[in-house]
């Protein structure tokens, strides 16, 4: 189609809010640093943040890292980002400096229709200072605590567990490992940080909602999560509601440790704003017979380059990664997962779901590795992709590097459009075009969403929905 | 059959050696002198000349180059390899081709035509009485630019330009032997054409380039061979080959790669399909040492069927990386690839395949599929089958595999009575032989399930 043709009008889900919803941030934060990052900068963020040397030493040598390493050739378009016209720190705001009273009316409105909790607006409108969560949360964290859960923002981690948190800080991510982990490692603020203690299950699944006196979710949140031997833990981050950042580029370090025979669950509803660059690494260890598993859906951002690993490094681990890439107008999800086999008798299974829409661009970029000596490994990766209108595109780049003769691997991917059989019956049935075409999109991602909290799955079923409104025509 | 008429100038003959200029000291004036030894027309020195100014401002890839990370070149010493090599005399007669090669060229019967190159020359070529009659050129390069100018400077870099990287530069301005097929509309040539390339001067490098273009309705079945024994040194080779088929046309091309264990052969192969045709690649690669190749199909045409299988075995220490694509440029077009490879010693392949559908190649449907069997720990295979899809109406799908030999096949056949050795015999040939299948000239196929068997025997 040439771009004379008169195009389908489009409902993009943010656009969607701002129309209907008038949903935008204007508020300006009370305190920044000076733009652009040099020595100056990152020491500074340390002093303030009252950091040991070690910690200082650690961000000046990521800094370094980062000025040495070449921006990636490949991917999305990263050439607009201008790392000089960035703020890299934002002292927390203080604590009698933004209330409840302060946030926008227009923006508690939109909460309101979106139907969100009021504790959980505040959360989301940055007043987490303020945020309840003693009364409401108070009996899960007393639980928590008497097992011996840590569960903490990971400045206060680094303060109250010096010990723990030196000994697996940076040791799944190094700083050198790629220019946005350099990067974070540099100018790292915020995040979570999980502890579970040896044979400890957690229940409930853990959410960045729930931390105390947490920071917002930042630019360069930094999560650590370890997992001993024989636990389990499942956290939840991001949200279905869409993330307004005024700031546009997000570049996460998530690490995992998984010991031995320890399980854990990273399950991501990433839906920031589309004028966001979403380059996170995310990373685990899995120890023997550990268990990881990514759940990683990717609705937001203007660009997305994200490719949740895991290393398998002890006998017997697994790693279980479920990806969805949704990309509408103006979207990259650069979606993807690695799964590094370089013990004996590892297995994993990657499943990606990708959705591209009104001239968006979804793709599954995708490393099997197998290590020479890791006999006996068992590897599955599946990608579908569904491309709703001409204007839209599909990519997928799977790698397999597999120095090993005792393997079974396995790749397979397909791409088509919606049925129209599929169209055909459900209409033929009385239902209209548009909704019966976000009844097989939701379909299509369901293996996936099956998998999700059970809240999360209703909201991320409504935002397909909604994504999906006078699309087909 | 008639030994050729060829037209080719007699050769100086000069025992070149020490004398002859190596790659790194080569000037514009070499380049003149291959241009004239070769009989060049105007025409093709010309596009020698530009091709050598494009060499000579072209770096080499280097690894950050997405096809060329897993191979890695920087340390071959280029400068050392020698353009050119003493002339051989052409023979008049099959027979008195070199016994090693009358295996590879096949009996008589099966074939309509035959060129041979042995090192940088073309030794032999014939063709059967019918061509003239039915209008087909069939020659070397330089001979063909003489006889049909008009077709050569047609089809002459169409489909492979020289200014595409340092390769395609370097094969056009060192050219030396190859071979020109044009088969004129509506023509059908009913036995397989077949044009090898072989080597013995040892170090001596060779610049082939393929050019087959095929018009409306015309049909052929071409197979271009590489083989050698494994003479002393290193040898080198930098093809192109570029194929057209026209409208409605109808081509199987068969490549069968079997150098001795001593070869760097670096090609770019291609064909454009028209409207409608039928195109068929069977590929088989067994030997060198390092090998690299683009296998590339380009659908130009609505309704054009474009098919590929291939099957490669690497062992010792060879190093394969191949790289295929299918490239939908317009709509309804069928591409169907099926590349297959084991794996022995410590031999390292790598298979990168992209199915590419552009934006208004709606109704393309497309499939890719590589296989990989691992018989070593010492080996390894990458995969990388690629999608980039702009159009939303298409079927396209891809899988790849790395496993072993499945244990229940050997079990299930030694449960018969086969020692493993055996069993483990029947399940490799068992995987290759979709593929072979397919292989045109019954010799050919032979020839081909032959080798792999003995590779398959270590």
């Amino acid at each position: 189609m040439s771009d004379q043709q008169p195009q389908q009008p489009v409902l993009d889900i943010r656009e969607g809010y701002k129309e209907k919803f008038g949903f935008h941030d204007d508020i300006a934060p009370v305190y920044k640093s000076r733009k652009g990052l040099d020595p100056e900068v990152v020491s500074t963020i340390s002093e303030m943040k009252k950091e040991p040397a070690w910690m200082r030493e650690f961000r000046l040598k990521s800094l370094e890292h980062f000025e040495r390493k070449p921006m990636p050739t490949w991917g999305g378009r990263l050439s607009d980002i201008d790392f000089q016209d960035i703020y890299y720190y934002l002292k927390p705001v203080d604590e009698q400096g933004r209330t409840w009273e302060d946030v926008p009316a227009d923006i508690k409105r939109t909460f309101d229709k979106l139907g969100i909790p009021e504790a959980e607006q505040k959360f989301l409108s940055g007043v987490g200072a303020q945020y309840d969560s003693e009364t409401v949360y108070h009996k899960i964290k007393e639980s928590l605590s008497a097992q011996g859960v840590i569960f903490l923002d990971t400045g206060s981690a680094l303060e109250q567990h010096p010990d723990l948190f030196r000994e697996h800080f940076g040791t799944v991510i190094p700083p050198s490992d790629n220019k946005f982990a350099a990067l974070n490692s540099a100018t790292w603020s915020g995040g979570s940080f999980i502890y579970v203690p040896k044979g400890v299950k957690v229940e409930l699944p853990l959410q960045a909602y729930f931390r105390i006196n947490a920071q917002n979710m930042g630019q360069f949140e930094r999560t650590l999560i370890i997992v001993d031997e024989g636990a389990f833990v499942h956290y939840v981050e991001g949200c279905t509601a869409p993330i307004y950042a005024t700031d546009s580029l997000h570049a996460a370090v998530v690490e995992i440790v998984v010991k031995k025979g320890g399980r854990c669950r990273y399950t991501t509803i990433q839906n920031w704003s589309n004028n966001v660059y979403n380059l996170v690494t995310k990373r685990a260890m899995a120890h023997e017979d550990a268990t990881m598993e990514w759940v990683d859906a990717n609705l937001g951002s203007k660009l997305t380059m994200k490719y949740p690993s895991v290393y398998m490094v002890g006998r017997g681990a697994h790693a279980e990664i479920l990806s969805i890439a949704f990309a509408g107008k103006g979207q990259h999800q650069d979606a993807g997962a690695k799964v590094v086999h370089a013990a004996p008798d590892t297995t994993s299974n990657v499943m990606s779901k990708s959705i591209s829409k009104d001239g968006g661009r979804a793709g599954y970029r995708g490393l099997v590795k197998v290590t020479k000596g890791s006999g006996g490994c068992k590897s599955t990766v599946k990608c579908d992709a569904l491309i709703l209108d001409e204007d839209s595109r599909s990519d997928t780049y799977p790698y397999m590097e597999i120095e090993e003769d005792m393997v079974s691997i396995g790749h397979e991917a397909t791409v088509s459009k919606i049925g129209d059989e599929q169209l055909f019956y459900l209409m033929s049935r009385g239902i209209p075009e548009d909704e019966a075409a976000a009844m097989v999109v939701s379909g299509f991602i369901e293996p996936i969403t099956k998998e999700l909290p059970m809240e999360y799955a209703v909201e991320m079923n409504r935002l397909i929905q909604l994504q999906m409104e006078g699309s087909v025509g | 059959m008639n030994p050729t008429e060829t037209t080719t100038p007699a050769r100086a003959g000069a025992p070149a050696t020490d004398a002859t200029p190596r790659l790194g000291s080569m000037t514009q004036n070499d380049v003149a002198a291959i241009a004239a030894r070769g009989g060049d027309t105007e025409f093709l020195a010309k596009r020698r000349t530009a091709a050598w100014r494009w060499y000579q401002d072209t770096p080499f890839p280097s690894r950050l180059d997405e096809l060329w990370r897993r191979t890695d070149i920087s340390k071959f010493k280029w400068e050392d390899v020698i353009p050119t090599c003493p002339a051989h005399p052409m023979v008049t007669s099959a027979s008195a081709l070199p016994a090693s090669l009358q295996e590879a060229i096949g009996p008589a019967e099966e074939r309509s035509a035959l060129l041979v190159q042995i090192d940088a020359e073309t030794v032999y070529a014939e063709r059967a009485d019918t061509f003239a009659a039915q209008g087909i050129t069939f020659a070397p390069i330089a001979e063909a630019a003489r006889l049909q100018p008009a077709l050569v400077e047609r089809y002459l870099g169409a489909t492979v330009r020289p200014d595409e990287n340092r390769f395609t530069g370097m094969n056009a301005a060192l050219r030396s032997g190859g071979a020109f097929l044009h088969v004129p509309k509506g023509v059908r040539v009913e036995r397989p054409i077949r044009i090898v390339v072989s080597r013995q001067t040892p170090n001596v490098a060779q610049f082939p380039h393929i050019v087959v273009a095929l018009e409306e309705g015309a049909e052929a079945t071409v197979i271009e061979e590489y083989v050698s024994s494994g003479e002393p040194g290193i040898g080198v080779c930098v093809g192109v080959t570029e194929l057209t088929v026209g409208d409605a046309a109808s081509l199987h091309f068969a490549t069968f790669q079997r150098w001795g264990g001593n070869v760097y052969h670096f090609g770019t192969e291609r064909v454009r399909v028209g409207r409608d045709s039928r195109f068929h690649w069977t590929v088989t690669e067994l030997g060198g040492k390092l090998r690299k190749a683009d296998f590339e199909m380009f659908l130009e045409g609505e309704g054009a069927e474009a098919k590929l299988s291939g099957c490669y075995f690497g062992s010792e220490t060879q190093h394969f990386d191949f790289h295929t694509f299918q490239n939908h440029k317009v709509g309804h077009g069928v591409s169907d690839l099926l590349f297959k490879g084991a794996l022995r010693s410590r031999a390292r392949t790598i298979y990168q395949g992209l199915i590419k559908i552009h934006r208004d190649a709606q109704r393309s449907d497309a499939y890719q599929a590589n296989r990989n069997l691992i018989l070593s720990n010492k080996a390894r295979a990458d995969s990388i089958p690629s999608l980039e899809i702009e159009a939303n109406d298409v079927r396209c799908t891809h899988g790849a595999t790395v496993g072993q030999v499945d244990d229940e096949q050997i079990f299930y056949l030694m449960s018969r009575g086969l020692n493993r050795h055996d069993a483990e015999m029947l399940v490799i040939g068992g995987f290759f032989t979709p593929v072979l299948d397919r292989i045109p000239a019954e010799s050919l196929r032979a020839l081909v399930t032959a080798a792999v068997e003995r590779k398959a025997d270590g």
